[in-house]
C-alpha cells in the first residue's frame, strides 16, 4: 500500500498543482487514479517514482528505481526498433526477473506475434502502447505505474490492456491513470478521484456510482466535480 | 556491463537504420581535406608519417567533436526532452547507463570513421604506414572520452530544444576556430586545454615529441573532463526540462 499524505506541490512560478492531497492505494487489485486533463495525475506519477519530490507532505513507501515500472503517456521508443527488438532490449535489460503467465502467453500470442516484425514507427498508436505495456508487464517489479495506458484504444485493445493490468495486480502494485469511467465497470479496481488540487473521493466503482449518478459514467464525473467533497 | 552492451545494441539498431549517420560526422572534413591539400594530392607528393599526422589533426579532432557534440550529447538531449530518459530509467535502473552506451559505441564508430579518414589520406599520400594508424587509435582513445565529458554540463542546463541547437552550433565553430589557439599565460592556457580540440593537437604534440610535462598535464586536462562527464552523468536530469512529457 503507498500512502499519500497532505501532498502539496507547484511548478516554479506557475500553476499550484495540489495543495493537500491525500489517498492510500489497495493492494490485490488495480488502483485509477481519475481526474480532468491537467489535474496532475502525471505530477503524483512523478511523485511516487521519486522523480519530483513533494515540496509537504509524505509519500509511503518510496521505492527505488529498481523496483519501479513508470509507462508514460506517450510511450517513447526509437522508431526503428521492430516489435523483437524491442522485447529483446526489454528481456537484455532485465535478465531474470521475466514473468510469464497465462494470460501473458494468452495476450503474446494473439496480440503481440503479428508486431514482431515491425518497426515501432509503422505502428498504430494502440499496438505501440499494447506492444510496450505488455513488454513492461513481463518485468517483475514491486510498483507500475501506467499514465494513461488505454488512451487512443479501442475497446476490445483497452480491455485487454486493463485485463493485463488487473493480472499483473495480484502480485504487485498497479496504480494507472485515465479519464474514462466507463472503463473501470465490471474491472475490479479502487478509484482515487482527484480534482481542485485534492482527492474528492476514493473507494470502488461502485461507491463511486452510487455516490453521483448511479447509471451514467459520464455525470458522475461531472457530478463529483460539481461536488468536490473529501470522502475517505 | 550487460545492460549498457544490451543498451548499445539497441543505438545500433537505430543507427542501421539510417546509415549515413556514420558518414555524417567524416564527409564534410574529408571533402575540406581534399579541397585544401588537392595541389599535393594531385602531384603526387609523399608525406612522411609525422607531417601526415600533423595534417591530419584537425579533421581528426573535428570528427572527434562533432560525434561526442551530435551523436552524443544532443542524442541524450533530445531523447530526455522526448521522455524517453524519464521511462527507460525505470528500466535500465540507472541514469548514467542511459549516456554510457551511446557514448561507448560512439567511441566505436568515431575511431572506424576517423581510421577511415586516417587511411584514405595514407593512400592520397602515398604513405602506408600502420604506425600512423596506431598512433590515430590512441589519440582518438585518448580524447573522445575527455571531450563527451566537457561537453557534458550541456545535459544540465535548462535549455529549450531550438536554444540548444544554437549553443551547440556555436560550441563547434568555437572549438574549431581557436584550435590553434596558444598562450603561454597560464589561467589562460588551463581554460584553452578544455577546448577539446586544443587537448587534441596537445596530445598530438605529445605523441610526436613526447615529455613528461607534456604528458602530466595532458592526462591531467583528462582527468578533469571525465570527471566532469562523470558528475554531469549520474547527476544530469531525466525529465524534460522545457516541457512536460
Amino acid at each position: 500500500m503507498i500512502k499519500v499524505e497532505h501532498v502539496s506541490f507547484t511548478y516554479a512560478g506557475k500553476k499550484t498543482v495540489y495543495t493537500d492531497l491525500s489517498f492510500s492505494t489497495v493492494d490485490g487489485r488495480m488502483n485509477c487514479i481519475i481526474g480532468k486533463n491537467g489535474v496532475g495525475k502525471s505530477t503524483i506519477f512523478d511523485m511516487i517514482s521519486g522523480l519530483v519530490d513533494p515540496q509537504a507532505g509524505t509519500i509511503d513507501p518510496l521505492l527505488s528505481s529498481a523496483e519501479i515500472i513508470y509507462q508514460m503517456q506517450g510511450v517513447p521508443m526509437l522508431p526503428a526498433m521492430t516489435g523483437q527488438n524491442i522485447l529483446d532490449i526489454f528481456r537484455d535489460l532485465n535478465p531474470g526477473t521475466q514473468r510469464t503467465d497465462e494470460f501473458l502467453t494468452a495476450v503474446y500470442q494473439e496480440n503481440v506475434v503479428a508486431l514482431l516484425n515491425e518497426k515501432y514507427r509503422d505502428m498504430s498508436g494502440g499496438e505501440r502502447r499494447l506492444l510496450i505495456i505488455y513488454a513492461m508487464c513481463t518485468l517483475k517489479r514491486a510498483l507500475y505505474l501506467f499514465d494513461e495506458p488505454t488512451s487512443g484504444l479501442d475497446p476490445i485493445s483497452a480491455r485487454k490492456i486493463l485485463g493485463l493490468l488487473s493480472d499483473l495486480a495480484t502480485c504487485s502494485q498497479v496504480i494507472f491513470t485515465g479519464h474514462n469511467l466507463f472503463e473501470l465497470q465490471n474491472v475490479p479496481c479502487h478509484v482515487i478521484f482527484i480534482a481542485n488540487q485534492h482527492c474528492i473521493f476514493q473507494g470502488n466503482y461502485e461507491e463511486l456510482m452510487a455516490r453521483y449518478s448511479e447509471n451514467d459514467p459520464v455525470q458522475t464525473f461531472v457530478d463529483a466535480l460539481k461536488a468536490d467533497q473529501i470522502v475517505s | 556491463m550487460k545492460k549498457i552492451r544490451a543498451l548499445m545494441k539497441f543505438d545500433l539498431e537505430e543507427m542501421l537504420d539510417n546509415r549515413l549517420a556514420f558518414v555524417y560526422a567524416v564527409i564534410f572534413p574529408l571533402l575540406f581535406f581534399a579541397m585544401s591539400n588537392w595541389k599535393n594530392i594531385m602531384a603526387q607528393q609523399t608525406d612522411n608519417t609525422e607531417k601526415l599526422i600533423i595534417l591530419l589533426t584537425p579533421y581528426l579532432s573535428y570528427v572527434v567533436l562533432s560525434n561526442a557534440l551530435n551523436s552524443v550529447i544532443l542524442m541524450v538531449y533530445g531523447r530526455r526532452e522526448s521522455g524517453f530518459l524519464k521511462m527507460y530509467y525505470f528500466i535500465v535502473e540507472r541514469r548514467n547507463y542511459l549516456m554510457l552506451a551511446p557514448e561507448i559505441l560512439f567511441y566505436f564508430i568515431t575511431l572506424i570513421e576517423c581510421l577511415g579518414f586516417t587511411l584514405l589520406a595514407m593512400v592520397a599520400f602515398h604513405n602506408l604506414s600502420p604506425l600512423l594508424l596506431l598512433e590515430v587509435v590512441f589519440i582518438i582513445t585518448v580524447i573522445y572520452f575527455p571531450t563527451c565529458g566537457i561537453l557534458s554540463p550541456l545535459l544540465l542546463m535548462p535549455i529549450k530544444p531550438p536554444s540548444m541547437t544554437a549553443i551547440s552550433g556555436g560550441v563547434l565553430l568555437l572549438a574549431v576556430l581557436t584550435y590553434s589557439y596558444t598562450t603561454s599565460f597560464l589561467p589562460l592556457r588551463v581554460l584553452t586545454m578544455l577546448n577539446p580540440t586544443i587537448l587534441t593537437s596537445d596530445v598530438v604534440g605529445n605523441v610526436l615529441a613526447p615529455t613528461l610535462a607534456g604528458w602530466g598535464w595532458v592526462v591531467g586536462v583528462g582527468v578533469v573532463d571525465c570527471v566532469i562527464g562523470y558528475l554531469c552523468m549520474t547527476h544530469m536530469p531525466i525529465i524534460s526540462k522545457s516541457q512536460r512529457v
